[in-house]
């Protein structure tokens, strides 16, 4: 787990300007964003930020606070019930995602779920080359045995980073929860994308190996100007990996400061 | 005694939820058609017992049974099982696209998957002896007909367990790739069909066997396969030969049977 990943795979993204004066685009915009399961109590409420290219947010927030929600109405899974949702310059609204998704934008984005992220009955490798689909279309992606080989070389060099190289060809089930999380962000990784969705990344890997992954992905986005959210219940690492942090509290979104800033008396009552 | 204080908790659920007033309705109906349907059929003890001594009579008469046409028997048979592998195999395949379609929320055209649904229906609906006797008027006597019939039959029940299978696989993987802006097709082609293939491979299996019974049948109708050779010997009156027969269709079934359920054991276990 050596060299980046960097001088690996070309950056498709712009490192992030230095000068105060030059505006950075954000790459996500979520204005007023409520959503509700069915019939249920609104599980986000009148949600407002943005984030803007190159910056790593951490988003934290109790169990059932609507963490994993956010994401995917960020990633057009969830369909906002009112409000907005502006990804990479394309915007999500009201019902129309389901019918033509932006797959434009889509395509240059990495996520990593909360769980059941592998296919479970085909290779490690197979399934970290399912990353490259969005940008390779098409049957030569689905296994690994008919892969390009250049891609698979690619593959194999992000799975080395996340340190499964060695596990490349076994299938996915017979891996523990920890080296599948792994995997999936090996898939998340694979195709150098512009903005990452990480849900609780490090959740199932033991202290050493959750902060190697942590690392990884910050890496990644300061080589890349690659934008970075993640939710966490680890403060240590919202403190130590993301340079601005979001809390949601029951659906509405109480904190949002950067990490310097975050003051011990806002995260006092903040899980209670 | 330590469980009195114990508080108790509100919102236990019901061992079992009582049957709401519908619900009674529902069982008395229920009832009232059985009680007619066992009155329509016939059903009758006295008529049973009084026809179980012609039974034993024809079992004298076919005793021993007859091997002379051995060979031209076995042919049959073989061309019986061949039917039934080609057919299965082809209609198993075909089940696939329709399965895609008919699967809820896989598509998203509502149209297309009321079509495809309907077309699956309709395939198992229409009884296999049928679909022989419309494919001997399309394609003349002979297997070739009872295998088409074996392909449509094959359709109506694959593409319909194919397509429950693929409803329920875990979606999660799929949405992480389509999260990521993964084709449709694609995500369905890599994280749903590998996953159901477990079910879909011990489906064809059972659709081999299914298509072996009703290849034995098709023949009834000169679809191709050993039903023939069954009329004729029952319509001569040979039982010894229709013994003959029986026996080799009932070995066949059950080899097939024993295959399958290997073949299972083997899929479902690795
Ligand atoms: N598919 C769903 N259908 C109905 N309700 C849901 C669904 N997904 C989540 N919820 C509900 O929405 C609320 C927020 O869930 P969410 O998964 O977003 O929380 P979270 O902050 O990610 O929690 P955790 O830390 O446990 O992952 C919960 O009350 C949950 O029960
Ligand atoms: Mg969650």
């Amino acid at each position: 787990m050596s060299a980046s990943l960097a001088e690996r795979t070309e950056p498709v993204a712009i490192p992030p300007p230095v000068l105060d004066n030059v505006p950075v685009p954000d790459d996500v915009v979520v204005r007023n964003l409520s959503i509700a399961y069915g019939a249920a109590a609104p599980v986000l409420r009148g949600v407002s930020f943005a984030v803007r290219r190159g910056e790593t947010v951490a988003l934290i927030g109790a169990n059932g606070a609507g963490k994993s929600t956010l994401l995917k109405a960020c990633l057009g899974l969830v369909p906002p019930g009112a409000g907005e949702v502006q990804v990479l310059e394309q915007v999500f609204g009201g019902r129309a995602l389901r019918r033509s998704g932006p797959r434009e934008a889509l395509r240059t984005i990495g996520f990593v779920a909360q769980k059941h992220n592998l296919v479970l009955r085909l290779s490690v490798l197979s399934n970290v080359l399912h990353g490259f689909l969005a940008q390779h279309p098409g049957p030569r992606c689905w296994l690994q045995a008919t892969a390009p080989a250049a891609l698979r070389q690619r593959a194999l060099q992000v799975l080395d980073r996340v340190g499964l190289a060695h596990l490349a060809a076994r299938r996915a089930d017979t891996l523990s929860g920890g080296q599948q999380q792994r995997v999936a962000i090996a898939r998340a990784l694979v195709n150098a994308p512009r903005l990452i969705f990480a849900d609780e990344p490090a959740a199932s890997l033991d202290p050493a190996v959750g902060e190697e992954v942590m690392q990884i992905f910050t890496r990644t986005s300061r080589e890349t100007g690659t934008t970075l959210i993640f939710t966490t219940h680890h403060l240590d690492h919202a403190r130590r990996h993301a340079q601005r942090v979001l809390g949601l509290k029951a659906g509405m979104l109480v904190i949002d400061a950067p990490v310097d800033r975050l003051q011990r008396e806002e995260l006092h009552g903040f899980y209670d | 005694m330590a469980s009195t204080t114990e508080p108790v908790i509100a919102g236990m659920p019901r061992r079992i939820e009582r049957p709401s007033a519908l619900g009674f309705i529902g069982y008395a109906v229920a009832l009232a058609v059985l009680v007619w349907a066992f009155g329509g059929s016939g059903w009758s003890m006295t008529e049973l017992v009084r026809g179980i001594p012609s039974l034993g009579d024809f079992l004298l008469r076919a005793w021993p049974p007859r091997i002379e046409r051995l060979d031209s028997l076995f042919r049959a048979l073989v061309e019986t099982f061949q039917m039934a592998l080609v057919g299965t195999l082809v209609g198993a395949v075909l089940s696939l696209p329709l399965a895609i379609a008919a699967a809820r929320g896989l598509i998203g055209s509502r149209v297309l998957a009321a079509a495809a649904r309907g077309l699956v229906a309709f395939f198992r609906t229409v009884p296999d002896l049928i679909w022989a006797l419309l494919f001997v008027i399309a394609v003349g006597l002979g297997p070739f007909a009872g295998t088409l019939a074996i392909v449509v039959d094959t359709i109506g029940f694959c593409a319909r367990f194919f397509a429950e299978a693929l409803e329920d696989v875990d979606r999660g993987p799929m949405e992480a790739l389509s999260a990521q802006g993964v084709r449709r097709s694609d995500s369905i082609f890599c994280t749903l069909m590998p996953a159901a293939m477990p079910a879909f491979i011990t489906t064809a299996m059972f659709a081999v066997e299914k298509s072996t019974r009703s290849s034995v049948i098709l023949g009834l109708v000169g679809a191709g396969g050993i039903g023939l050779e069954l009329k004729v010997a029952m319509d001569l009156f040979d039982y010894p030969t229709a013994a003959t027969i029986l026996l080799m269709i009932f070995a066949l079934v059950v080899a097939v049977e024993q295959a399958g359920a290997w073949a299972r054991r083997r899929v479902l276990g690795g």
